[in-house]
């Protein structure tokens, strides 16, 4: 076993999963942090990755060889519910967030069951009308709550989970860098309940 | 085309709601079957679990309790997760039972134009801070569901809400609150059928939280709710197996190189097996740096993942093309656990089993 097991080594010291350009500093600066490799940024970058980028940069996920494309998904899900709470008040199950000050969350109808990863759960954010907001408390089957602070916001208003920077949205490269996998498994994951609406 | 396949043991999770039927007895379970039955697959997992003694459905969406009644199950099914689009005359008409959090809800029920009320069950919120009304709002939704009962809008039939499992002393304090509640909405005129409060955690180990139904939903998937103890420790099987094919096998040199359209490099030479399963399949990427497939009666690691592909070690097997390799599935068998995985990919045993890709076919055995 000792080859495979230096091999493994090898992916636990940084190449779980192979995040691909383009990225903003912040992104760069996360991604080393969780010890993943950006491959456009690798003068290594062999063959198989370069191929690789060229699938995933046809979706906007990624920029093969300095070509730059547009994601091509957005994922959004419909606010269903708005309340106040109080500080302190707890978020979903297990209570893994309480709200620091007195504030409003929304109920988005979206969850892991259809791809979105629980491991987003308190660290990734979505968006309504071009403003993010933090994804709190645990991500559930088929909900997530966004702490919305004093946003209007009503039952029926679109969250997008993500979509294009340029719109304020957060994108699948955000979402990748915090739940530990490449952006192209989180277009590829979506679940059943997820419609895909075809757009231009 | 993908190459794995789930198979699903419904004798398996028969056994398992047949156990949970006694535990909650004399209350009655009404087994949830939201994001197509945790993966399972929505009817034939809905008609096991009337067989092994559920009574109830809970579906999530008025969409899927439409498809069962179209399917032909008759029994009470129950629909909380509702949009601005929601139909609710056709849930109404398909004598659909309406969880309803806010008011907005009822107005919409009322406004509906169904030739028969609908059935709801008035949702407070316990501490979960999801849906439901606030302690605030619970007597307006309250008094306006009673008025729109008296214009034959409506039938006020349950109670009921979501326990958020923190802590027991959490579950304690947000059961309190429900008992108020109901109180409280008595004391206004209602006067509920059901009451209904525990899922899997509350159902096996908070009784004075079971009233007239326990919702139970992972459980009867073999996972466990807790965190001390697993699906095996509780008496649970496991009914889905998640398997790939080998498609390929080779002995490679040490150094980066190419196998199965997926790179790879190695210090030393090893054999690898190209296995049909991916990410794309639902295979959960966050734990496949830690977790391991049975392979040749073996557990190995996997060394790559790709959408629809793996390259998994496979030195010192004797391999063929097409032997089946069990990516998750039974405890009894020896097999990695969809809560194995969990563990790997720091979530919980929901999330694998709800996330295979709709796209892997289910087989039904028992």
């Amino acid at each position: 076993m000792s080859s495979l097991a230096e091999a493994l080594e090898l992916r636990d010291d940084g190449v779980d999963a192979e995040i691909l350009s383009p990225v903003a500093p912040g992104d760069a600066a996360l991604a080393a942090e969780r010890g993943i490799r950006i491959l456009a940024d690798d003068a290594e970058s062999q063959d198989d990755a370069d191929a690789r980028d060229l699938g995933v940069g046809v979706y906007g996920l990624a920029t093969p060889a300095g070509i730059a494309t547009e994601p091509v998904m957005t994922l959004t899900a419909e606010v269903v519910a708005v309340k106040r709470v109080t500080a302190g008040t707890g978020v979903s199950y297990g209570y893994t967030y309480r709200a620091p000050s007195d504030t409003a969350i929304a109920l988005v109808s979206i969850g892991y069951a259809d791809g979105v990863p629980r491991l987003g759960s308190n660290t990734a954010s979505a968006s309504l009308a071009g403003t993010a907001y933090p994804v709190v408390g645990r991500i559930a089957m088929d909900q997530l709550v966004l702490d919305i602070g004093r946003a209007e916001v009503s039952p029926g208003d679109t969250a997008t989970v993500f979509g294009r920077a340029d719109r304020g949205e957060p994108t699948a490269l955000d979402w990748a860098l915090r739940t530990r996998r490449p952006a192209e498994a989180l277009t590829a994951g979506l679940g059943r309940r997820v419609t895909r609406i075809a757009a231009g | 085309m993908t190459e794995a396949v789930a198979t699903i043991d419904l004798a398996a999770f028969r056994r398992n709601v047949e156990t949970l039927v006694a535990i909650a007895a004399p209350s009655e379970v009404m087994l949830a079957v939201k994001a197509d039955a945790y993966g399972h697959g929505m009817l034939p997992v809905s008609l096991a679990a009337l067989d092994a003694g559920a009574t109830a459905l809970a579906v999530l969406e008025v969409s899927a309790g439409l498809q069962l009644r179209a399917a032909g199950v008759t029994v009470p099914l129950f629909a909380w997760l509702h949009g601005t689009g929601t139909d609710f005359r056709a849930a109404a008409e398909s004598r659909i039972d309406l969880g309803v959090s806010a008011v907005w809800q009822l107005d919409a029920i009322a406004e509906s134009g169904a030739s028969v009320p609908a059935r709801v069950h008035l949702k407070i919120d316990t501490g979960l801070s999801r849906n439901g009304a606030s302690a605030e709002d619970w007597p307006e939704l309250v008094s306006t569901a009673l008025h729109l009962q008296s214009q034959g809008f409506l039938e006020v039939y349950g109670a009921w809400s979501h326990l958020a499992d923190a802590s027991a002393a959490d579950d304690e304090i947000a059961l309190a609150k429900f008992v108020v509640a109901v109180e409280v909405a008595t004391s206004l005129g209602a006067r509920f059928e059901k009451l209904h409060l525990a899922a899997s955690s509350a159902g096996i180990r908070l009784p004075e939280a079971r009233f007239d139904y326990v919702r139970f939903g992972i459980a009867a998937f073999g996972i466990s709710p807790f965190d001390d103890v697993d699906g095996q420790g509780l008496g649970l099987e496991a009914p889905m197996t998640l398997s790939a094919p080998v498609l390929d096998v080779s002995r490679l040199p040490a150094g980066r190189s190419s196998f199965g359209g997926l790179g790879v490099s190695l210090a030393e030479p090893a054999t690898l097996a190209v296995v049909g399963a991916g990410f794309g399949d639902g295979i959960q990427a966050s734990a496949a740096d830690r977790a391991e497939v049975l392979v040749g009666g073996s557990r190995r690691r996997i060394v790559a993942l790709g959408v629809d592909r793996m390259l998994v070690d496979a030195d010192d097997l004797d391999l063929a093309v097409g032997d089946r390799v069990v990516v998750f599935g039974s405890a009894e068998r020896g097999e990695p656990t969809a809560e194995e995985w969990a563990a790997h990919a720091d979530s919980i045993g929901d999330e694998i089993v709800s996330g295979v890709s709709p796209r892997v076919p289910r087989r039904y055995l028992g």
